[in-house]
């Protein structure tokens, strides 16, 4: 065996995020954009980041709706890029804990020194209609036919059941958005920026009660990349080392209300792999495709106790005290997608390694979670996971 | 009117949509059943579509579409047709079985 092998197959002290892009995100794609066109531009903009050149990837994990009849293997020889792990993940909101799980292992076991991770999609309203119709076999055969075409009802169903258990109103979701809404003032990247109030919020046009406008999230057309590697090849370099991540797929066989995601169960083994609890986390990407699952994962991860929600929601989320989706999160920053399941750990990385901009917060722990894929009633995967400032 | 949800032989459990094998104990000896009604626990509009979900008892957690004047809590007959029927009702699509369970 070569000297590189079994340099490679030497378990890493850590591994890390080094590098992190996102392919801006737009409400209307211009003619010609292509998913793959959007994939490949948030991977450059990730090795750049990253200073790693294509020729160093040897890894390559791929999440996207819309990149069909091709796979991951054709994106990856599109780019250029020469493999030894691969994989393809079809979580959407969950994806980049699904994917990135998969990668520090495969660093920790020498299958892969450096993978890049990339989620995304072209989601203009056509290929979002045929999406949302064609989502699963449920989708189609039980839920299109009562004439309901995407989620939003299934989750008004929920947040009205998330409302009477835990004593929320319209207006402390709105206070929600409105915060997120600050936060993506802050961010160039976010497609809405100008100010949202909370009356603009409970006067908007009714989407599906207890539902508005400013509760469902935007589609837009992106893609988001991070790039992982082990600690010692980003000797020197501002990283995001990973701590822990932890996923749960079909937790409850949807018999339940919805209201408690797989993250009740991953949180006790992500706080204690990483030996923190959630007093220490500075900054926090919760997936919000709602503002009802955004409170229920931030429930479940421990930031906030059963029967405090509204109290949080006024005294830590709408004063911005805890730095929730800096970078406005889907609800403003706009849902390209399976991107949407990446964007959280892509503002998480920029915030631990400085780079958030105006948006910046002193954080040295951060936390993301993706929540998704709806099988009937609601989502069945969620995945979380820390990261800690580094080098 | 009814709708036909699937029933574990072994242990009882009722599944809604169709599973390959019972979640709950493991087992394959899933057939269909009849279920007639149901109770409304929350209801949204999307413009004209009523959208609910109702439980049956003791399950399985149905996703309907309702006519008629239905409110959370009221009881309602459930349907796999989904033409008019004149009264209050609550349409289930129909699951598809594979073959062999709908002898």
């Amino acid at each position: 065996m070569a000297a590189g092998s079994l340099r490679a197959l030497r378990r890493p002290d850590g591994v890390s995020v080094i590098g992190a892009g996102e392919s801006p995100y737009t409400r209307h794609p211009a003619s010609g954009t292509t998913t793959d066109g959007v994939l490949a531009d948030a991977v450059r903009r990730a090795l750049a980041d990253a200073n790693i050149q294509a020729s160093e990837v040897d890894g390559f994990g791929a999440c996207s709706f819309t990149l069909g009849p091709d796979h991951a293997v054709d994106l990856a020889w599109r780019l250029g890029l020469r493999l030894r792990w691969l994989m393809q993940d079809t979580n959407g909101g969950a994806s980049a804990g699904t994917m990135l799980q998969h990668a520090v292992r495969a660093v920790e076991s020498g299958d892969a020194s450096v993978v890049v991770l990339v989620a995304g999609d072209l989601m203009d309203q056509q290929v979002h209609l045929k999406m949302v119709a064609e989502y699963n076999r449920a989708t189609a055969e039980q839920l299109v036919p009562l004439d309901m075409l995407g989620p939003n009802a299934l989750f008004a169903l929920l947040t009205q059941r998330q409302m009477a258990a835990e004593g929320l109103t319209r207006t402390d979701y709105g206070r929600l958005a409105v915060a997120q809404r600050e936060w993506a003032s802050l961010n160039p990247g976010a497609v809405y920026r100008q100010p949202l109030t909370l009356d603009d919020y409970l006067n908007a046009p009714m989407v599906a009660e207890p539902l508005g406008r400013y509760d469902c999230v935007p589609p837009v057309t992106g893609a988001d990349a991070v790039v992982v590697a082990a600690d010692e090849r980003a000797a020197g370099m501002r990283r995001a080392r990973v701590l822990g991540v932890s996923a749960r797929y079909n937790t409850d066989d949807q018999t339940g209300d919805g209201l408690v995601t797989g993250l009740a169960d991953c949180a006790p083994e992500l706080w204690a792999a990483a030996g923190r609890g959630p007093a220490d986390v500075d900054v926090v990407s919760v997936y919000d495709d709602y503002p009802a699952m955004a409170l229920a994962q931030l429930k479940d991860l421990g930031l906030v106790a059963g029967g405090e929600l509204p109290a949080f929601v006024a005294e830590r989320l709408a004063t911005r005290e805890l730095a929730v989706n800096t970078s406005g999160g889907q609800l403003s920053a706009g849902q390209p997608g399976s991107a949407g399941g990446m964007h959280g750990l892509v503002e998480v990385v920029r915030q631990l390694r400085g780079q958030a901009g105006e948006r910046q917060v002193a954080a040295r722990l951060g936390l993301f979670s993706g929540y998704g894929m709806v099988l009937y009633r609601y989502g069945a995967c969620a995945t979380a996971g820390l990261l800690e400032a580094a080098g | 009117m009814s709708v036909l949800v699937q029933n574990c032989r072994t242990c009882g459990g009722r599944w809604f949509p169709a599973r390959l094998m019972c979640p709950r104990c493991g087992g394959a000896d899933l057939v269909p059943v009849s279920v007639e009604r149901g109770v409304v626990e929350q209801l949204t509009h999307l413009g004209d579509v009523v959208i609910a979900s109702v439980a049956c008892d003791p399950e399985p957690l149905l996703v309907a579409r309702l006519h008629g004047a239905v409110e959370p809590g009221d009881v309602v007959e459930l349907t796999d047709d989904p033409g008019a029927s004149g009264r209050p009702v609550a349409f289930v699509p129909p699951i598809s079985l594979p073959r062999e369970e709908m002898s």
